[in-house]
């Protein structure tokens, strides 16, 4: 890829966390956090994008996250409260943010017309001219797009740290820079000391566009300081060895210059003082956050106050500075003799990229991998697992006993395996979160678009998943939540006359349980109108017209391909794809979608999905002339039965008594046409099994084999989907075994959900 | 550009951080000759270059050879005073 479009590519990326937490923040303020550190994380994100932006040259993201900003410091600087209808106004502008991002990502078009309302809203709090031609942040950031050429890139260049705004807190700014706006002519002389560390080249920054933006900023005298250049021999081609002292007389303040150094504060010493004053700041190069919360500290708060702890001045007076002195001290002595073989110099010059080494390492925390790389070690552990599950079996057939050195040693290579498996899998795990987040503002959208009014709850977005599972979660789930809105919920006049609030709440809720992900969607509207929803269904010519159907079956009907029980297709719900396509999707990531409702009081909508699509723990077992795996997470228990317990119940069914209860006892290998004979139940084994709606059931097989961890490989992508069967796995003996799918299993017995519940029965009909 | 030592150099037309390098290696290679660098052709220059080409014009200097930058493009003299540099690597410019 073009590295300018990797940049930009990761800049985007970054976008989106950062709208992410814009979003989150300002539910949290709406929710009653209006704590400084909420704010201020709101402000940064704000900022951020909008710094990433102007240094792309993305001008209508900049003016309007410019607006946003503006609104945001003065919230921030509590000269504005944050207010119900300030918030509804700044989440709308998120939104359009997200737009904005969006559009100059993918190229799309945004409403010009509701940015500039928003833009004017936002003014109007603000207290500012919103038209933003004047002062519309560009002017501050106007880098060329083409400062960004770069090279081995670092996605750290946009790094939305927290220390990079922090220095920009307005009230540091307002008490040191009060008297200097006001000055008389309004023109000030800086100094200002700056000296890039390799670093800032390395993350495709430019001193010569950040001297060129002093330059625009008003008169520049420009010295260079090249006394730390080494020989042209020793020279380390992307160093950085030149240093310059502008001497700048402007209009702007402090925060304008600083605003040129901005994003690269962190890659180079700078110092900024005002000419014949004391240092007005002094922005040390070095990411330690106490540093720089000290520096803060000592040019915000007031002298008296500061004056006992001898360390902060000398925080003000950089220590890097003081090194490069050192060498330049160091290479006045050597200059004369510039001999090609110098080794002084090298040593010295070699110094301030070992600090900038270092401190990459310090403010790196995450990195971003490659998801392909990811999954290339996911396969590469499967097959371990897998090779490793072989080399036991060998050691067993060779008959060495229990004991022996080798047998233990497999079982540590058996744990240490396992460890791995999981710690790799747990890179891949993320929290539904970020899918979560994306719901708000559909709810906000999808509710402004229908007239009703709406909360989203959220819960368990810390329950992490699989990265497939989550990054397919999104379209089912925002079309569940739009269907939620649209369908399920009444008008507010038509809830308040039934007795409800006119506000209605829709609820998205997320838990492990048993080894899967549960999600429920559930709203407190009207429920299925099921009597609608059969005639839309005979109307269709989907069921029969004097087809007999439960309640559930009605319900289900939801499901099948082109039902729709909107009228009108409306933009929002209806565009003739519905919950058959929710429900195929859910179904392509080994997942399960139920629906349960109840009149008057709403609906829910249950998904469950594995976690992973890699790997299982399964109880490997015998059916006819199979070997299947039975997920462990579903059985409860194994029992012997006597044939006594098993009751022969209606057409080949039977049910067997546990514990004076009776469940329905499903003989595996003649429910998947394994075998022509049920086993016999004295002769075989049962597991009790749990589904996920709590059915409980019990299988018949003819032997356990054994519990083992098995890696999951789809039978849909190389070979077809087979009814009563999630997946297939390698065992230790090379054979394919079948995994069996518990629940498709126990609800195929019931006759309730086979692939097309529904159809059979209008084909009976 | 190459190990053999012509008297001019044409330096690239960009010379930011990924020319670095090849700027060293060329000008490496091309010590103890005096030589002309043609910069005419130049729209960009960076700080990384400049310090290339500042060292080299004190190589040179050492070497009692003699270097001099020759036919500056707008861009590359812009670069050049922009960083202050003009009067080290352009000395006539700059009275």
């Amino acid at each position: 890829m073009d590295p300018m479009e990797a940049i930009k590519q990761t800049f985007f990326q970054e976008c989106e966390e950062q709208l992410a937490e814009l979003e989150q923040g300002l539910l949290a303020i709406e929710g009653g956090e209006t704590d400084s550190e909420t704010v201020n994380a709101v402000f940064r994100a704000v900022h951020s994008i909008k710094g990433g932006a102007g240094a792309f040259g993305l001008e209508d993201l900049v003016r309007f996250a410019h607006v946003f900003e503006t609104t945001l410091d003065h919230v921030r600087a509590g000269r504005l409260a944050p207010e119900a209808d300030l918030l509804k106004v700044m989440l709308r502008a998120a939104d359009v943010l997200a737009d904005l991002v969006r559009a100059a990502r993918d190229g799309g078009v945004v409403d010009e017309a509701r940015c500039e309302v928003l833009r004017a809203e936002l003014g109007a709090f603000s207290g500012e001219d919103e038209t933003g031609d004047g002062d519309d942040g560009m002017g501050e950031l106007d880098f060329q797009p083409l400062s960004f050429e770069p090279i081995s890139f670092e996605p750290m260049a946009f790094e939305p740290t927290a220390i990079e705004a922090d220095p920009f807190e307005p009230i540091g700014s307002e008490l040191a820079f009060a008297p200097e706006l006001a000055a008389a002519d309004g023109r000030t002389t800086w100094i200002i000391h700056f000296r890039p560390h390799a670093s800032l080249y390395a993350h495709a920054n430019e001193s010569a566009l950040l001297l060129r933006e002093l330059g625009r900023m008003g008169e520049v005298e420009t010295t260079l300081d090249d006394s730390t250049l080494p020989p042209l021999a020793d020279m380390e081609p992307e160093g950085a060895y030149l240093a310059w002292t502008v001497r700048l007389t402007t209009e702007r303040d402090l925060d304008a210059i600083r605003g040129a150094f901005e994003w690269v504060e962190d890659d180079c010493d700078l110092k900024i003082e005002r000419e014949g004053g004391a240092a007005e700041v002094a922005s040390v190069q070095g990411p330690d956050p106490i540093e720089l919360i000290l520096a803060k500290a000592l040019a915000s708060a007031p002298a008296p106050t500061m004056e006992a702890p001898p360390p902060i001045p000398q925080i003000a007076e950089p220590a890097p500075l003081d090194v490069a002195a050192l060498i330049r001290k160091a290479q006045a002595a050597e200059e004369p003799v510039l001999a090609p073989a110098n080794a002084v110099p090298a040593p010295a010059a070699a110094h301030p990229a070992t600090a900038n080494a270092a401190n990459a390492t310090a403010t790196t925390a995450t990195i971003r991998v490659d998801l392909d790389r990811v999954d290339r070690l996911i396969d590469l552990v499967g097959e371990l697992v897998i090779n490793q599950a072989m080399l036991a079996q060998r050691v067993t057939e060779s008959g060495l006993g229990r004991s022996s050195g080798v047998v233990t040693g497999l079982d540590e290579l058996e744990h240490l395996t396992r460890e791995i498996q999981d710690s790799v899998m747990a890179i891949r795990a993320q929290p539904v979160k970020s899918v979560f987040q994306r719901m708000p503002r559909l709810a906000r959208e999808v509710a402004a678009m229908t007239g009703k009014s709406v909360r989203l709850v959220t819960e368990g977005e810390g329950c992490e998943v699989d990265k497939t599972v989550i990054e397919r979660l999104s379209d089912p789930l925002t079309h569940m939540i739009r269907n939620a809105i649209d369908h399920g919920l009444e008008r507010p006049d038509k809830r308040i006359a039934a007795g409800k609030s006119g506000e209605g709440v829709v609820r998205l809720s997320a838990a492990h349980r048993s080894g899967r992900i549960v999600i429920e969607v559930s709203d407190d509207g009207a429920g299925i109108n099921r009597p609608r929803v059969k005639d839309i269904a005979i109307e269709k010519g989907l069921i029969a017209p004097d087809a007999v159907l439960s309640d559930e079956e009605i319900d289900n009907l939801i499901f099948l391909p082109g039902f729709s029980t909107a009228s009108e297709v409306s933009d929002i719900s209806g565009r003739g794809v519905g919950m058959d396509v929710v429900k195929r999707s859910i179904q392509a990531l080994g997942g399960r979608i139920s629906v349960a409702s109840r009149p008057g009081l709403g609906s829910t909508f249950t998904l469950s999905l594995p976690l992973t699509l890699a790997v299982l723990d399964g109880m490997v077992v015998s059916a006819g002339s199979q070997t299947l795996v039975v997920p462990l997470t579903a059985i409860i228990e194994t029992l012997q039965p006597k044939a006594a317990e098993v009751h022969p119940i209606g057409e080949g069914a039977h049910v067997i008594s546990i514990r004076g209860g009776y469940v329905p006892l499903i003989d595996v290998g003649l429910a998947l046409g394994y075998s022509d004979e049920a086993v016999e139940p004295a002769k075989g084994v049962a597991l009790l099994i749990e589904g996920e709606g709590g059915a409980r059931a019990a299988l018949m097989v003819g032997a356990i084999q054994g519990q083992r961890q098995v890696v999951i490989k789809s039978l849909e992508a190389n070979y077809r989907q087979v009814f009563g069967i999630a997946a297939a796995t390698i065992l230790g003996d090379g054979r394919v075994a079948l995994i069996l799918d518990i629940d498709a299993l126990v609800a195929g017995q019931k006759g309730l959900e086979s692939p097309a519940p529904v159809l059979r029965t209008a084909a009976i009909g | 550009m190459e190990t053999a030592p012509p008297a001019t150099l044409a330096l690239p037309d960009v010379l930011d951080l990924k020319a670095t390098s090849h700027l060293v290696a060329d000008l490496l290679a091309l010590r103890g000759h005096d030589l002309e660098l043609d910069a005419s052709g130049v729209q960009r220059l960076g700080g990384q270059c400049l310090q290339v080409l500042l060292s080299a014009t004190a190589a040179w200097k050492q070497d009692g050879a003699v270097l001099t930058v020759r036919q500056p493009s707008d861009a590359f003299r812009e670069g050049l005073q922009l960083m202050g540099a003009e009067a080290r690597l352009i000395p006539e410019l700059a009275q």
